[in-house]
């Protein structure tokens, strides 16, 4: 909200206060003042003065040019050249001298006022408007002073001005008012505030011959006040009350109206007025609306309503939405001569209800769905119809109608300072506490028991327990000059940490054999998602109001995450190779956890490698382009770095190229995925290349993997050979079979695959493999005989069950 | 030369020593090799002969040849050895040491993984554990357990992404948690006092993206309840995480803030690392000395009450601050969008 430094003054001291300073302290105390804005800045005692218009005479080539001539002291006038249609002889004028720096409407910057001829006729300084000064947007014609300043008063003097802008946080609507603020600051500076007078004369009329008032949910209205003020004449406000408003971002409209609307910035309590001679049979009902229900608003839209939204409604049908704005119908206007006027209380939830489903957020709105208290209510009331009486010279009656459900709560709150010591780790005494809680318009009772009772302030809606008490004086003893201590409590037992630790180390295995992370968001586009994958659309969960309309599923995989990142990489040209990963919570379908149902979220890895290989020294050298054997490779990385054994099965997803793709399992089960991307499922993210890609539900991995300890294996003290054997393979058979068959033999301690051939002079379905095997005894180190013995124990088993026979 | 004098190669092998030892260059090696040992080189010739010798003596001979030719390959070898590391030495005496390194190439840590590790090292340093929770939320955790009633304006600070549930009406209001903070109920739920934990995690609002904002983000909530914990607690311990995070000697600054589930609550902040907090400021600080890091406060009695923890007995702080903001500060990203948007050049800087 913003806070003109002026205002405030009218209800608190600021004499030799750094309004930079208390801005500070009211920071930290959480009344957030966001910026410091100085009016007139600018303006110079010299070159800005008041002047008084005493003749105007016409310009001799334009007519819409003027001259009035002004006088600046007894001895010193000027003649200029003026546009403006509001002059007239006597007016009180700001007059800005040659060399004065002003705001250039037509430059739209500020600029140094230069003498200039303006159709034939020397023109040197010029009478100022609102927008030329800097005090607001109004360029229509010359700001009008109070005739009765002196002429030659520095303008410095009597416009400049400081306005704070506060940022508050929803629990203190009581600042979004001038004397909230100036409570605050009170509390701060330890000052009083000073309110305003208020006083009227009322004729002798009766309000019950005027209206009749029915609540009908009082629930949803505590307080509702209400009278007629007759006669009034509606007119442009005074340049004080136009000046308020616009200093505090409101553009006036005319007196009545600006008067609620002041003394809603004035006191924080929303106030409206109503046409009276507009309110037919001269009832007014506070109910619920049916739904169905229609009114026009003030800001010219038709809104049809719903059950419970509340309603000031005459006998048939609604006149204002309750604290939100009110209705065309019942609008003042320039022939409005009575005027009903409303200070209430609505409740809170009700009011964000309502201007939740129509969309509409009001300063009316904003401040009732605060909470605000009902006492407010009738400070700002009498104020209003104060004023009113004093600026539209309008008749107030001699009574008002109060409808006051009164809350039986109790509002005051019991303290106990061993509570706040306990809870702060302090050792204040009472007094020091006392002072801060009085400061800030609390009474304080203690009862001859020693128990000590808090009744916050009128304006205070948010001081509830005793927590708060702590807070409020927390807060202005100031947090930063509070005490700090280690926590010295013993450090709580931790919780089972297997699998973070295991994710991490995954995690850190794939940045460490090249993989780059990527995060993404959390919802796909369910059309993409459909073509790569085979679950159902219809346990898809959904986000009812996603950012983007065409992205609205909660991922049940990583696959389009990554290859969208895939894709939009290429084509941010990205040299060769790619290979990312993605560690990520994936949503699955509802399910029933205790008693709460929601979806099986669950973590996933995907990787994917594509394009050229990057890697040398590889047994494989004769394709260029990624494939399955890369992606197994960094799957046996990431295993041997958990100690994990699994298998692999053929995996015959639509989404995979037919024959490429494999099951990961881990004692059968089924923990992820492994292969080669069809290029059909490619070709819906416009990637044209090879793309093979991992994926692991990483939670079930640990479900079902032995994670012991690994147990070491002691190395033998005598020394191993080699022996390398070519193998004429039938193509149906897979190079773990063999490994398997020739690790059998008790003398193996390893062996692998260390050539691969497929040729034409091979026989036909026959692959040649090479495997090297390492022999080595824990008893003796191995003579050429017990290696030729064992190597041929390998061969005749691997002829005999497999029907492999040796290659020379 | 006379073979049939020299059968066994005597002669041959003392005039050949005595002319190695004249030899001062790679060039004349060379020479000398190819006369030794070249296709025509008197050794070649020697063996050659062999053949013709008597048969008594064709034995000894040959081994006396064979030894012959391998003593001399052994000292030319050993000769050419010396020359050539010399030469190097000579015309190439240092390496450029700017070109670059043979190098495995490695890839990259996500710039959020990175600062949430980091801020993960500090707590657990300090005897912190580590808890991880849903992102798809009931109402009832992210706001009505936190103290946010339905309607409360407080709503109005997390701005929020509904979970389309209108398929099932079993299923209670879900979301796309706002905040960690619902993990702080889920953890009182499952545990007695003592605890001390943080949450990293991801959450989500329903926010306009632009530099400072992204509807995705990544925050990380921290809880300690036990008996006795104070806001002297509160303010030491974020002051040593602060210390531990960004430099022992920063300051941290506490001031009044709200948040339902917090009383009293506070918004810290940190003097600036890159000014040192100068009065004047710097842009990292947008002039002002300081840097909002985080909310916190003394947890709400109404939510310890709630999670049926008696707050006579006990009490404790709760924290929560978002890991981007963090990364930005710290490596001077000025658009909190290029987190999600996977640009590989952007994450390959955080190797």
């Amino acid at each position: 909200m913003k806070v003109p430094v002026s205002w405030l003054k009218k209800y608190i001291n600021l004499d030799g206060i750094d309004i930079n300073d208390l801005s500070h302290l009211m920071t930290m105390a959480g009344t957030e003042v966001s910026s410091i804005d100085i009016v007139g800045e600018h303006w110079d005692a010299e070159h800005l003065l008041v002047g008084e218009i005493i003749d105007i005479k016409p310009h001799p080539d334009a007519d819409k040019l003027r001259l009035p001539t002004i006088k600046l002291s007894d001895s010193e006038t000027r003649t200029v050249v003026c546009g403006a249609p509001n002059l007239y002889v006597s007016q009180k004028i700001v007059f800005a001298k040659e060399g004065a720096y002003l705001f250039n409407p037509r430059s739209n910057n500020h600029e140094v006022l230069k003498s200039a001829k303006i159709r034939g006729v020397e023109s040197s300084g010029m009478v100022c408007s609102s927008l030329e000064l800097g005090l607001g947007e109004d360029h229509s014609g010359i700001l009008e002073l109070d005739s009765s300043i002196p002429i030659g008063t520095p303008v410095k003097n009597l416009l400049s001005d400081v306005i704070i802008e506060t940022e508050l946080t929803p629990n203190r609507p009581d600042c979004l008012s001038v004397i909230g603020t100036a409570h605050e600051m009170a509390a701060i500076t330890k000052q009083n505030v000073v309110y305003p007078v208020t006083s009227y004369s009322p004729s002798n009329k009766k309000i019950e011959d005027f209206i009749e008032i029915d609540i009908i949910d009082s629930e949803l209205c505590s307080r509702y006040m209400g009278t007629v003020i007759e006669n009034v004449k509606i007119q442009e406000s005074p340049d004080w009350l136009k000046d308020a408003l616009i200093k505090t971002g409101h553009r006036p409209i005319n007196n009545v109206v600006d008067i609620t609307n002041f003394v809603m910035l004035e006191f924080g309590q929303p106030l409206h007025a109503f046409d009276y001679k507009k309110i037919p049979n001269k009832k007014i009902l506070v109910r619920p609306s049916k739904d169905g229900e229609k009114i026009d608003t003030l800001d010219g839209e038709n809104r049809t309503l719903k059950y419970p939204m509340l309603v000031i409604a005459d006998d048939s049908k609604p006149i204002a939405l309750a604290g939100i704005m009110g209705g065309s119908n019942t609008e003042i206007d320039s022939n409005t001569t009575d005027v009903f006027l409303e200070a209430a209380n609505f409740s809170a939830s009700n009011t964000r209800f309502t201007r939740n489903a129509l969309n509409i957020n009001t300063e009316a709105s904003y401040r009732f769905e605060r909470y605000l208290r009902p006492e407010i209510a009738e400070l700002a009331f009498d104020r209003a119809i104060s004023l009113i009486q004093e600026i539209t010279s309008g008749v107030p009656l001699s009574n008002h109608i109060d409808i006051y459900q009164r809350t039986t709560d109790d509002l005051k709150v019991a303290f106990k300072l061993e509570n706040l010591n306990k809870l702060l780790g302090t050792q204040f005494e009472l007094p020091e506490i006392l002072n801060i809680f009085e400061s800030l318009g609390c009474l304080i009772e203690i009862k001859s028991s020693g128990t000590i009772f808090v009744t916050p302030p009128i304006w205070r809606s948010d001081i509830k327990i005793e927590a708060d008490l702590i807070e409020e004086f927390a807060r202005i003893y100031g947090y930063d000059q509070l005490p700090t201590a280690k926590i010295n409590s013993i450090i709580p037992d931790r919780d089972d940490s297997t699998y973070i630790n295991f994710r991490e180390i995954i995690r850190d295995t794939l940045v460490y054999s090249g993989f780059n992370e990527t995060i993404s968001y959390a919802v796909v586009n369910g059309a993409k998602l459909t073509e790569t994958t085979e679950i159902s659309s219809e346990i898809f969960v959904k986000v009812q109001n996603p950012m983007d309309s065409t992205k609205n599923v909660l991922r049940p995989n990583l696959r389009v995450n990554i290859l969208d990142t895939l894709s939009n990489n290429r084509r941010l040209n990205q040299s060769d190779p790619i290979q990312i990963f993605e560690i990520g919570r994936v949503f699955g379908e509802y399910k029933k956890f205790n008693s709460q149902i929601m979806p099986d979220e669950n973590d996933q890895l995907i990787a994917v490698l594509s394009g050229k290989r990057n890697q040398e020294n590889l047994w494989d050298k004769t394709h260029e382009s990624v494939d399955f054997y890369d992606a197994k490779g960094v799957l046996e990385d990431l295993f041997e770095a958990t100690k994990i054994v699994f298998q692999l099965e053929e995996c015959d997803e639509g989404f995979f190229a037919k024959g490429k793709a494999a099951k990961i399992l881990i004692n059968n089960s089924h923990v992820g995925n492994i292969g080669e991307i069809s290029q059909h499922s490619l070709s819906h993210f416009d990637l044209n290349e090879s793309v093979v890609m991992i994926e692991i539900f990483l939670e079930e991995i640990l479900k079902k993997a032995n994670l012991l300890e690994h147990q070491y294996t002691r190395p033998s003290k005598f020394p191993s050979s080699e022996r390398d054997i070519a193998l004429l393979v039938n193509n149906s058979i897979q190079a773990d079979q063999i490994t398997q068959m020739i690790s059998k033999n008790s003398l193996v301690v390893d062996t692998f695959i260390i050539d691969l051939y497929e040729g034409e002079e091979l026989p036909e379905n026959t692959k040649s493999m090479t495997f090297k095997i390492v022999f080595q005894s824990y008893e003796a180190t191995l003579s050429t005989n017990d290696i030729d013995k064992a190597q041929q124990k390998i061969l005749k088993s691997l002829k005999h069950q497999l029907n492999i026979d040796q290659r020379y | 030369m006379d073979f049939q004098k020299d059968s066994y190669g005597n002669e041959l092998r003392l005039k050949a020593i005595e002319k190695f030892d004249l030899i001062s260059n790679l060039e004349q090696l060379e020479e000398f090799k190819s006369e030794l040992l070249g296709r025509k080189g008197s050794i070649t010739d020697l063996i050659k002969n062999i053949s013709t010798l008597p048969s008594d003596q064709k034995k000894d001979a040959g081994k006396n040849a064979n030894l012959i030719k391998i003593f001399f390959q052994d000292l030319i070898q050993e000769k050419f050895d010396d020359y050539t590391s010399t030469d190097a030495e000579e015309s190439n005496p240092t390496l450029d040491f700017s070109l670059p390194g043979r190098r495995k190439s490695h890839g990259s840590f996500h710039p959020t993984t990175v600062v949430v590790r980091e801020i993960t090292k500090v707590f657990t340093e300090m005897g912190f554990d580590l808890a991880e929770g849903p992102e798809v939320e009931l109402d009832e955790y992210n706001f009505q357990k936190l103290n946010i009633p339905i309607d409360h304006p407080a709503r109005d600070m997390w701005n929020t992404l509904w979970v389309d549930t209108t398929s099932d009406v079993n299923i209670q209001p879900l979301l796309l948690r706002t905040h960690t903070s619902p993990m702080q109920i889920r953890l009182m739920e499952k545990q007695n006092p003592p605890i001390r934990v943080i949450v990293p995690g991801k959450t989500y609002r329903y926010e306009a993206t632009d530099a400072t904002h992204e509807w995705q983000f990544c925050q990380v909530e921290g809880l300690v309840v036990d008996k006795g914990i104070t806001f002297a607690h509160l303010k030491s311990t974020l002051e040593e995480f602060a210390q531990n995070m960004f430099g022992q000697k920063r300051k941290a600054r506490f001031r009044c803030d709200f948040f339902p589930f917090v009383e009293p609550g506070a918004e810290v902040s940190i003097d600036c690392f890159k000014c040192d907090g100068d009065r004047d400021g710097c842009k990292v600080c947008s002039f002002t000395g300081w840097i909002e890091i985080m909310g916190a406060g003394m947890v709400h009695p109404e939510v310890l009450k709630g999670v049926g923890y008696d707050p006579e007995i006990y009490s404790g702080f709760a924290f929560g601050m978002g890991a981007e903001r963090i990364s930005m500060l710290r490596n001077g990203i000025d658009d909190v969008r290029l987190f999600y948007s996977n640009d590989l050049r952007f994450l390959k800087q955080f190797s």
